[in-house]
């Protein structure tokens, strides 16, 4: 069988194993999950209270993220604040809370957005060849060339900054990735048998790039988004952390981990170590849960990947 | 092999020509006209007119480009606009080493971290000490670079009251006092990135050791010992020279975060601070540099690697 044709069947395999909304039945999955694979369900859980965390906020949250409380400055983790408070007197729990939204949303829209395009670049690349595939990979290296958080740096200070200049810019960015494990799926497929046939037959190039080749290129584009999403998450509150990303007291996304982590708070820092724990964990657990479900899907759906792409 | 060289390079010219398009663009698609609305609110109609020649704005943004490229070409980057006017060049040659240093250290950390720890997970695989190597690397790449550095220098002054030196001395000045500065930061970055090869070394390993050639050693008799170093370790280290390229980029990144926390006057920290006072002309400067950088570091990588593989020295493998 065309290697294209088994990333097809793996794929369609997958969605067919994938239960239907049948609650016992899915408990029961999990808890076989559970068994056989602990880090997956591990990070299946943190993903599950994060996503919880972030649609339910407001429920969760147990103070307003923004109210500064001057009584209540840098008081260590108790009670009434679970994870203390920062120098302003604001609760840092319900700011983690908060905090969620902007790490998922950017992580997912970027990375859905790259897979758009550099699936789209990757297939032209891979399938017209010639001088289109210099130009494009010549402008992937080009992008490549300069480091993702200098480039958002350079976009925030000049043109915009803020949540959808973040996802839009990290989209180009992590494009190129995508595009370039597209482009050598393509290369692959191009010389297949079902490929010159449908060609006999009179299809167009378009309908073969559309119909024939995107399908077999889903399953190594979905593997390399799950394991992309983290680098995402990443550079956004690195941008953050330097003060050109989300704001700390942002009127409609309240904060985001990297700004909670400021370094104008480094001077309390020593005093009240909480401060820096407790977002900086948050996003390392984040990232982690995405990273550990990123590989159990890349060993499910495609082993010959295994630790082929690394971002 | 030279035909190698010569394509790797022409493509390498090319990528600069189009990092130094896309630079120039990003920034004076922008600021030319953002700064005439700032100008008009203050300044009569003509002054502004007039400042908008005397700064060329008022030319085509291609014959600005090309003054711009004549002037690299030559080696001026052009004039800051703070600092009594001092040229880009100038500061950016005083953090080049900085920044160089620090990347050295990172990267040496990270193979001297990565490599043996990914060999032994993989001869060792799903072994107690596997288990701990995968933990290890899984949780570096979760952890980001800047609250890992938050956390040193947090615990760092609760624990063993250090504190970054507020002085900054160059190598050959006073190597002690800067290896008292670089250690730290460089040894942060490294641990990042050593999680990076630990894990492909360990895969490539793995791929390595299922190889008929290895298969042929083992039933040679020969000893796991001159199995591994003669026949496997070579060809897996490959993949780890690959992926030095992508490392180098992302390093570079890193440095902004590093250098700014740790107070080292490199080329991130140019980068951030020609951000923050909107300093344009260092600003372009500066990122053209550091993708300069980032392509001929890639270069060099090639090369390294036409050498170690003899499929790409000796021409059978078309690169593209």
């Amino acid at each position: 069988m065309a290697k294209g044709d088994r990333q097809a069947a793996a794929i369609v395999t997958w969605t067919r194993r994938t239960p239907l909304p049948n609650v016992a039945s899915l408990v029961r999955r999990l808890l076989i999950l559970a068994q056989r694979e602990p880090l997956t369900a591990g990070a299946l859980a943190v993903m599950a209270a994060i996503v919880v965390m972030a649609i339910c906020a407001p429920l969760i949250a147990t103070h307003d993220p923004l109210a500064a409380d001057l009584r209540a400055r840098l008081v260590g983790p108790s009670f009434n604040h679970f994870f203390g408070t920062d120098p302003l007197g604001r609760d840092i729990f319900s700011r983690v809370v908060y905090g969620a939204r902007v790490s998922l949303l950017v992580g997912f829209a970027a990375t859905f957005a790259s897979m758009v395009l550099g699936t789209v670049a990757g297939v032209l690349s891979g399938y017209i060849g010639g001088a289109a595939d210099q130009v494009i990979q010549r402008l992937m290296d080009a992008i490549q060339a300069i480091p993702a958080l200098v480039f958002l740096m350079l976009v925030a200070a000049i043109w915009q900054q803020g949540i959808l200049s973040v996802v839009v810019v990290l989209a180009i960015l992590i494009a190129p990735y995508v595009g370039r494990l597209v482009r050598g799926v393509v290369l692959s497929l191009r010389e297949e048998p079902f490929i010159l046939a449908a060609r006999a037959m009179g299809a167009s190039d378009l309908r073969i790039m559309i119909v024939h080749i995107l399908p077999n290129v889903m399953a190594p584009v979905i593997v390399a988004a799950s394991i992309v999403v983290g680098g995402a998450i990443l550079v956004e509150g690195a941008l953050s952390f330097l003060g050109l990303g989300i704001p700390p007291d942002d009127p409609l996304w309240k904060t985001s981990w990297g700004a909670m982590l400021r370094p104008e708070n480094l001077q309390y820092m020593q005093r009240a170590p909480h401060l820096a724990l407790f977002p900086g964990a948050a996003l390392a657990l984040t990232v982690l849960a995405f990273n550990v479900l990123g590989d159990s899907l890349r060993d499910r759906l495609d082993p010959r990947l295994r630790g082929a792409l690394q971002t | 092999m030279a035909r190698y060289i010569m394509r790797r390079g022409i493509a390498s010219i090319l990528v600069i020509f189009l990092v130094s398009i896309f630079t120039f663009l990003l920034i004076h698609l922008q600021t030319g006209d953002a700064l005439t609305v700032k100008l008009r609110q203050r300044l009569p109609e003509e002054q502004v007119q007039a400042l908008r020649a005397q700064l060329g704005l008022d030319r085509p943004l291609w014959e600005q480009y090309w003054d711009w490229l004549s002037g690299v070409l030559r080696g001026d980057l052009g004039r800051s606009f703070f600092r009594e006017q001092e040229p880009v060049w100038t500061r950016i040659k005083a953090a080049l080493p900085v920044t160089m240093e620090l990347v050295g250290i990172a990267l040496v950390v990270s193979v001297a971290i990565g490599v043996p720890v990914g060999v032994v997970s993989a001869v060792r695989r799903n072994s107690f000490l596997d288990q701990m190597g995968r933990l290890f690397a899984v949780i570096g790449l979760a952890v980001p670079v800047f609250w890992l550095g938050t956390v040193v220098l947090t615990y760092g002054g609760i624990w063993f009251q250090y504190s970054p030196p507020l002085t900054f001395s160059y190598f050959w000045d006073d190597p002690l006092s800067n290896l008292e500065a670089m250690w730290l930061p460089g040894l942060v970055l490294g641990y990042n990135l050593s999680a990076i090869n630990m894990r492909i070394t360990r895969s490539s390993v793995l791929e390595v050791m299922r190889q008929d050639y290895v298969r042929t050693a083992w039933a040679k008799g020969l000893r796991e010992r001159a199995v591994l170093v003669r026949h496997v370790l070579g060809n897996s280290l490959i993949p780890v020279v690959t992926i030095l390229g992508n490392q180098f980029v992302y390093v570079v990144g890193a440095t902004v975060i590093v250098e700014f926390l740790f107070h080292l006057p490199g080329i991130g920290f140019v980068a951030l601070e020609s951000i923050s006072t909107r300093d344009y002309n260092l600003m372009q400067g500066t990122v053209l540099v550091i993708g300069v950088m980032v392509v001929l570091a890639n270069f060099l990588i090639d090369l390294l690697y036409a050498r170690l593989d003899p499929r790409i020295r000796l021409g059978a493998v078309a690169s593209s």
